[in-house]
């Protein structure tokens, strides 16, 4: 772990582990080229137009955008999205057909390999990727790391990267300012690590609100949890829970 | 406005009974003695065809002068066997429960008239509202009724009925009643837009007859009741102002003299003394409280108090009762059976509630205007002279309640404040106007600029919503965005699209937002009130709120439920973005401001005198003259009295956190406006976030560094409208408003397609929206109308632009008095109260790192 205690402030990434790198642009990356993105909810908005909120469609352009950006800053040869690809449950709508193939197609001009692994929201994944080429695994292992949505229990108990929490963090001043960021959880005694949301749609639900959802990290103690939150300038070490449930205390 | 006239002559019943029809003059001769003031100016100016404008006292018979002409006629074509099935007259209400008045105005009557005229049977009433059921609604197909009664919604919908607004074609006379409750507010707006919808569709334009209570400025509600010609000034209408008839007797009543030093207890219980003393000794006393849960209390007090004496004899009466508790409470309070009815605002409108002989309002309401309105709805008779106590709540109150008192003798009434072009309501009408046909883009717009409402609307932003509402927002060329509308730009058309529509528009129209609200439990399980969903969301265990005028702590939610514990004596520590407080208004401070100057250049006299002075102008008793006169001496003894001219700024240290008062005596709206501001501009300066607090008289800025005079003058040396916008950004307030613009805008439908959006769901994430739309597309026409409505209805951006410019130039000079231990007598209230924003710094960097340094060193300490 590297945090900067100099006056540089902004932090573009911090190493966790010498194979997990965590970035301020909501993924992490292990081996240097190997990509996670977890709960991009790919057609939200078509999910609400549903509902008669007639959203203007923004959400492909943000993911795009920080795609683009994440290409260029690190040399990545593998995307793993790891779950909540797409954000409805039951069907494919035709937005939605037509928002991932965009997405796939253009993914796939600058990069060789992209694997889905499952998510809850993902049951009609499988159709659209069939079409464009590219497998849904429930989980894949790179080395000894398991990468898992988090949705669902599983036999491994070490080495997993999920997403599904959405986790965020509220912090309030003594003026009683409030801020919300995102955050990476990482519990370190088995290098279990907890992505934030890409949904340009969602900053995430409090830890400190609500409890832990994924069978994954349900049981476990999330005061030992570390916490490394995303802001405007960068990534940020927020040491862990149990600290900071102290502090605002 | 040449063409707004005032009507001057008062006709002699003989005249007024010569453009009647034998039938009907037989019918009046025999049920009234005379014709009221308003009937014998306003009948034969209908009768002439005038668009009229009737603002009179309740009980005045005005909505019988507005009818009696209508029926009138439909005598004469009945007589001459002309009587077709079409609605002659639309009548529109405010109020869903139309029934008492249109049974004491109409009704009733029609039945009289039979006894002379028995075919006056043939003459049909409809009323269309939301509880009307589809089964009458194709009655009404069938047979249309000749006299329409609504409300603004159900017309809305009305008009775009197929069929049905075939029958509204012809309409000759369009009554709108209780005026003055529509024209402020988006309801109002909604309502002058179907007007000229309905008016364009009608050969030759129908009468209109504008009905109110007291309100200012006439020429401008007039303009509002018939709207534009095509030529941008206002159709004729002659104003009928009859108010000055009913007399008022006012006084300004305090239950102690001294509120500071007499336990709260005992404040309590001389203030229900006060109010025993007045209920007993009239027949009738109708209270008026500034919040329904005010109402709530000083029921349960009075019944409490008085168990023996009254408890059955008193009822409450508040749009959160539902509607048959409060018909009830009508028909009691009609046939007498009642001693007292606690009311906040809902029996301000013309609901018939029989004998008044007593109106208290505890606490002022805030504006001479409505005081006025709230008093005139005593005095049984128009000849009677309506009385009003103001009973007073604390000093402040006190000051406000003389000022007021003297105003509404003189009759200084307020200026009203209408909204200006809402580009969410405009939104939701061109999605009707598409439903009823192709339109060339001008040829609509001619349409909405007659209406008074839209006079000013802008061609870019009309143009912008066609753009909004035809799906052309968005990101992606390919992609199949929902419109609402079919727009051809290049050639200026656009119309209906999708099957869906009608039934869109069926189901959301409407300019009233929904808020889904929580119910609130004491940590010994009672039930305290309800907060809203989306407030209960922001708090943290151990956040102080207020609810019903007192502070609780909250501890949890669970099933649905609030959990809280009483806790009285904290202040509030979360931001309070909304309050149903009734807000001063500009005019009235004004006022207090003028007092407070004159009473500041008489202090230094002797006490008698003053007192003397006081008792004179004020007519207050000598109990109010000594509470005023203790209040200003404390005040000048400890800081300084604020003058019109001066801007008043006490520094108060509580730990380390510094407070600064600013006494800017302007009204409550633009005093949100000025101190949210203030309080951006404070917080770039000085990068560190700011607490703001906001009353009446003033508003509070707490923070964690000290400010010099300098400083403080440097924050008026800016623009305000553009840093105002940018404190908005991320404020509960903007969120809130564009989320209920969203919806009237028919960007979020709270129906559709059979599924009912919660508003939960319908918040989704607003904060992240309009992030994006601020990067994306900033002319979004709901944002845009979010900022407006905010800015220009919810604030009062106006007069805070002209107050922040007087200081600007030195006009208003700041005056700062430092390193006060406690705050001012004056500044007592703005201190305790809660706070109503939080200005955060523009980026939160500087925050994220000293937390981060915080934790680091927890970790170091440790080793």
């Amino acid at each position: 772990m590297s945090h900067s205690k100099d006056d540089e402030y902004y932090i573009k990434d911090i190493n966790l582990t010498d194979r997990i790198k965590i970035t301020d642009q909501y993924v992490a990356i292990v081996d240097n080229d190997t990509v996670i993105v977890a709960d991009i909810h790919l057609g939200f908005e078509s999910v609400l137009n549903e509902y008669g909120v007639s959203l203007p469609r923004f959400e492909l352009h943000e993911v795009m955008e920080k795609f683009t950006k994440l290409l260029t800053d690190y040399p990545i040869k593998r995307i793993i999205l790891n779950g909540d690809f797409k954000h409805d449950f039951s069907k494919n709508s035709d937005s939605e057909w037509n928002e991932i193939t965009q997405f796939l197609n253009r993914i796939l001009t600058s990069i060789d390999e992209i694997i889905l692994v499952k998510g809850n929201h993902d049951n009609f994944l499988s159709t659209i990727a069939y079409r464009m080429g590219v497998t849904v695994v429930d989980y894949y292992d790179i080395g000894n790391i398991t990468v898992f949505h988090g949705d669902r229990s599983t036999e491994r108990d070490e080495r997993i990267i999920i997403g599904h929490e959405h986790p965020s963090i509220t912090f309030r001043d003594r003026i009683g300012a409030m801020y919300t960021m995102p955050i990476y959880l990482f519990f370190r005694s088995s290098e279990i690590l907890v992505l934030p949301a890409f949904s340009a749609w969602t900053y995430g639900s409090d830890v400190l609100r609500y409890p832990l959802t994924s069978p994954v990290i349900r049981n476990k103690n999330i005061d030992e949890a570390e916490v490394y939150g995303i802001y405007e300038n960068g990534i940020v070490d927020l040491t862990t829970i149990k600290n900071i449930k102290k502090l605002i205390r | 406005m040449g063409k707004i006239t005032y009507a001057k002559k008062m006709c002699s019943d003989r005249e007024v009974l010569q453009t009647l029809d034998p039938v009907i003059a037989e019918w009046f001769h025999k049920n009234f003695k005379n014709f009221t003031p308003p009937q014998s100016m306003g009948i034969k100016l209908i009768a002439n065809g005038k668009n009229v404008l009737i603002t009179s006292p309740t009980g005045s018979g005005k909505t019988l002068t507005a009818f009696l002409y209508s029926l009138n006629n439909l005598v004469k074509l009945i007589k001459k066997g002309f009587l077709e099935d079409r609605v002659y007259v639309l009548y529109i209400s405010p109020l869903k429960a139309l029934n008492n008045d249109i049974e004491r105005n109409l009704k009733m009557p029609l039945e009289e008239i039979k006894g002379i005229f028995p075919d006056i049977s043939k003459v049909r009433i409809g009323i269309r509202s939301s509880d009307t059921s589809n089964n009458e609604k194709a009655k009404m197909l069938r047979k249309p009724p000749h006299i329409l009664i609504t409300t603004p919604e159900s017309m809305a919908i009305a008009l775009n009925a197929p069929k049905f607004s075939l029958t509204l074609e012809n309409i000759e006379t369009i009554i709108i009643d209780e005026v003055h409750a529509l024209a402020e507010n988006k309801r109002g707006t909604h309502l002058s837009l179907s007007l000229e919808r309905l008016t364009r569709r009608i050969k030759s334009e129908p009468q209109r007859i504008g009905l109110s209570a007291t309100v200012h400025p006439l020429n401008e509600v007039a303009s509002f009741v018939v709207g534009l010609d095509g030529d941008g000034t206002p159709r004729n209408c002659t104003i009928v102002d009859v108010n000055y008839t009913k007399e008022q007797d006012i006084e300004v009543i305090s239950p102690v003299v001294d509120f500071i030093y007499t336990p709260a207890t005992e404040v309590n219980s001389m203030l229900y003394a006060t109010l025993d003393k007045l209920i007993s000794s009239h027949k009738t006393t109708l209270i008026f409280t500034n919040t329904r849960s005010a109402t709530e209390r000083v029921v349960f007090h009075l019944k409490n108090i008085f168990k023996e004496k009254y408890a059955s004899l008193i009822g409450a009466h508040h749009s959160s009762l539902s509607k048959e508790v409060r018909l009830e409470v009508e028909n009691k309070l009609k046939v007498g059976d009642l001693k007292a009815v606690v009311t906040s605002t809902s029996l301000e409108l013309g609901i018939d509630i029989g004998y008044v002989d007593l109106v208290i309002l505890l606490g002022s309401p805030k504006s001479v205007t409505r005081a006025i309105q709230r008093i005139g709805r005593s005095g049984h008779s128009l000849h009677e002279i309506s009385k009003g106590r103001l009973v007073v709540m604390d000093r402040d109150d006190l000051i406000e309640s003389i000022v007021l008192a003297k105003n509404a003798r003189t009759r200084e009434l307020e200026k009203i404040h209408i909204p200006k072009a809402p580009l969410d309501v405009l939104s939701q009408h061109i999605v009707g106007m598409s439903l009823e046909k192709k339109w060339n883009v001008k040829e609509a717009f001619e349409v909405i600029k007659r209406s008074y409402s839209y006079s000013t609307v802008s061609y870019e932003d009309y143009l912008s919503i066609l753009r909004y509402l035809s799906g052309m927002y968005t990101m992606l060329s390919d992609n199949h965005v929902y419109g609402k509308i079919w727009f051809d730009e290049k050639n200026d058309e656009f119309g209906r699209r999708g099957k869906m529509t009608r039934a869109i528009y069926y189901m959301n129209s409407g300019t009233i937002p929904d808020e889904v609200a929580m119910k609130v439990y004491n940590t010994d399980t009672k039930y305290i009130g309800k907060l809203e969903e989306e407030f209960v969301e922001k708090l943290l265990p151990g956040d102080v709120f207020v609810l019903g005028g007192t502070t609780y702590k909250f501890i949890k939610t669970a099933n649905m439920r609030v959990m809280a514990e009483h806790t009285p004596t904290s202040r509030p520590t979360v931001p309070q973005w909304f309050s149903e407080m009734l807000p001063l208004h500009y005019d009235l401070a004004v006022e207090i401001s003028k007092f407070r100057e004159s009473m500041s250049d008489m202090l230094y006299k002797d006490k008698e005198e003053i007192k003397k002075y006081l008792i004179a102008t004020y007519k207050i008793n000598e109990m109010v003259a000594d509470a005023t006169i203790t209040y200003f001496m404390e005040q000048v003894s400890y800081s300084v009295v604020p003058e019109e001219d001066m801007l008043l700024v006490e520094e108060v240290l509580e730990g380390d956190l510094n407070h600064y008062i600013f006494h800017s005596m302007v009204g409550r709206r633009a005093n949100d406006a000025i101190s949210r501001t203030a309080a951006y501009i404070i917080t770039s300066n000085n990068k560190c976030n700011v607490r703001v607090s906001v009353n009446d008289n003033g508003f509070m800025i707490t923070l964690p560094i000290k400010l010099k005079i300098n400083d403080i003058k440097k924050v008026f040396n800016t623009n305000i409208e553009d840093n105002l916008k940018k404190a908005l950004e991320n404020s509960e307030i903007i969120k809130r408003r564009f989320r209920h613009a969203c919806v009237r805008g028919f960007l979020i439908l709270k129906r559709y397609n059979g599924n009912s959006i919660s508003v939960h769901r319908q918040q989704f994430n607003s904060e992240i929206l309009i992030k994006l739309l601020k990067k994306y597309m900033p002319d979004f026409p709901i944002l845009k109308e979010a900022y407006r409505e905010v800015m220009e209805d919810a604030m009062d951006i106006d007069n805070a632009r002209i107050y922040w410019n007087k200081i600007k130039k030195n006009k208003i000079k700041i005056k700062l008095i430092k390193n006060l231990e406690v705050p001012s007598p004056f500044g007592l209230n703005v201190y305790v109260a809660g706070v109503s924003d939080i200005i955060l710094m523009n980026d939160k960097k500087e925050y994220i790192q000293q937390l981060h340094k915080k934790l680091i060193s927890m970790i170091d300490k440790k080793g």
